[in-house]
């Protein structure tokens, strides 16, 4: 069986994938589409139907949830059709000699005992992220990521990478010419402005922006534009100590 | 910072006895080292070059200044904590990885060139992480 398979927003550009495009085109080609929505699910709403994935996946851990527990989705056919992956216990319906059938979906790929309290807790923080609404939580994070980018314009020593606001969640990647990320991150770090530094697990990526590592400075529902403005300080620290 | 923006022995030697490169691919920081010896194998004169991070950089241009004048069966056993005490800064476990290279690269270096032997503790998986 042949897979397609992307993140739904990228985790180092925040570009907002076209997924239903890619999905139609793996359907053409008798693939099956799958996507990683680890990095979208906390920042606007999922819709498998509307995406048209065979598969889907999300981490508790990206949505103020615990660690350690996530959720794959997939189309019941497939998955009526699929083998276990794991033995052991709940996910049997006879056992015999000669024989064995399998327990109901979802119960067929749930082998052994399941991480309870991080499924409970994992179920409130989705009730948490309801509450306060996924289109807010868009919008408002698209506010935040247009002012940064908007902000960091202002430096023409610092590159930002990736599409415009309106196509992006709420990160922005950039470079401060000469210094590297690391040590970008390290002067933020002394400011009290924690941010990512390095490749981001996308090291083809990295080759292809011509860039060793970027900057990643990451908004959520908590972050207050107060705060871009201190990762704009920030760099003007960078750059003064650097230059 | 002295160290980062005017590093010592900066620039490859041309006629090197031993040389070696490598690249710490977690940060894509590159070092890249050549060494003279003299007389009884001692380091007459080193030279590096490379890119990326403050720390990388500015150690491997410490380093040089530490090793010169000595012998290359001392600098391979030279323990990283010597650069460390050197660099007197408290460094986290990933940019740990970054005060080192130099060395890392140094020692490799010394080890093509002379048969000097190569840490123990970087077994055989992290030989890989030095790349020739």
């Amino acid at each position: 069986m042949k897979v397609v398979a992307t993140g739904v927003v990228s985790n180092s550009l925040g570009t907002v994938n076209p997924v239903e495009q890619l999905a139609a085109w793996a359907h053409d080609h008798g693939a099956v589409m799958v996507a990683d929505a680890a990095q979208a699910a906390p920042h606007r709403k999922v819709d498998v139907q509307a995406l048209g994935c065979d598969f889907l996946a999300v981490s508790a851990h990206k949505m103020c949830g615990p660690s350690g527990v996530g959720a794959l989705w997939g189309r019941a056919e497939l998955l009526e059709a699929m083998e276990p992956f794991l033995t052991g216990g709940h996910m049997i319906r006879a056992v015999g000699p000669d024989e064995t059938s399998w327990g109901e979906l979802p119960h067929k790929f749930e082998a052994g005992t399941a991480p309870m309290a991080e499924a409970v807790g994992f179920g409130a923080a989705i009730d948490y992220l309801n509450a306060i609404g996924f289109d807010r939580i868009e919008q408002y994070e698209h506010e935040l990521a247009a002012y940064a980018l908007e902000r960091l314009a202002e430096l023409p020593w610092v590159t930002s990478y990736g599409p415009p606001a309106d196509r992006r969640a709420g990160i922005v990647s950039f470079n401060v010419d000469g210094v590297h990320p690391h040590d970008v991150a390290q002067v933020l770090d002394f400011e009290g402005v924690a941010i990512r530094a390095g490749h981001h697990c996308c090291q083809p990526l990295m080759r292809k922006l011509g860039v060793a590592a970027t900057n990643r400075a990451s908004f959520y529902v908590y972050t207050i534009p107060e705060e871009i403005d201190r990762l704009v300080g920030g760099l003007h620290l960078v750059r003064k100590a650097f230059s | 910072m002295d160290h980062y923006k005017s590093p010592r022995n900066h620039g490859l030697l041309p006629d090197a006895d031993a040389a070696a490169e490598g690249q710490n691919p977690l940060c894509g920081d590159e070092v890249a080292v050549s060494v003279r010896l003299g007389e009884g194998d001692v380091i007459e004169s080193v030279g590096f070059e490379g890119r990326g991070c403050a720390i990388s950089q500015a150690a491997t241009s410490m380093l040089t200044d530490l090793v010169q004048g000595r012998t290359a069966q001392d600098v391979a056993a030279m323990p990283k904590e010597e650069l460390l005490d050197e660099l007197g800064i408290p460094l986290t476990p990933v940019r740990l990885k970054c005060a080192i290279l130099g060395l890392g690269v140094l020692k490799l270096a010394l080890h093509k060139a002379r048969g000097t032997p190569l840490p123990e503790e970087w077994g055989t998986s992290a030989r890989d992480l030095v790349l020739e």
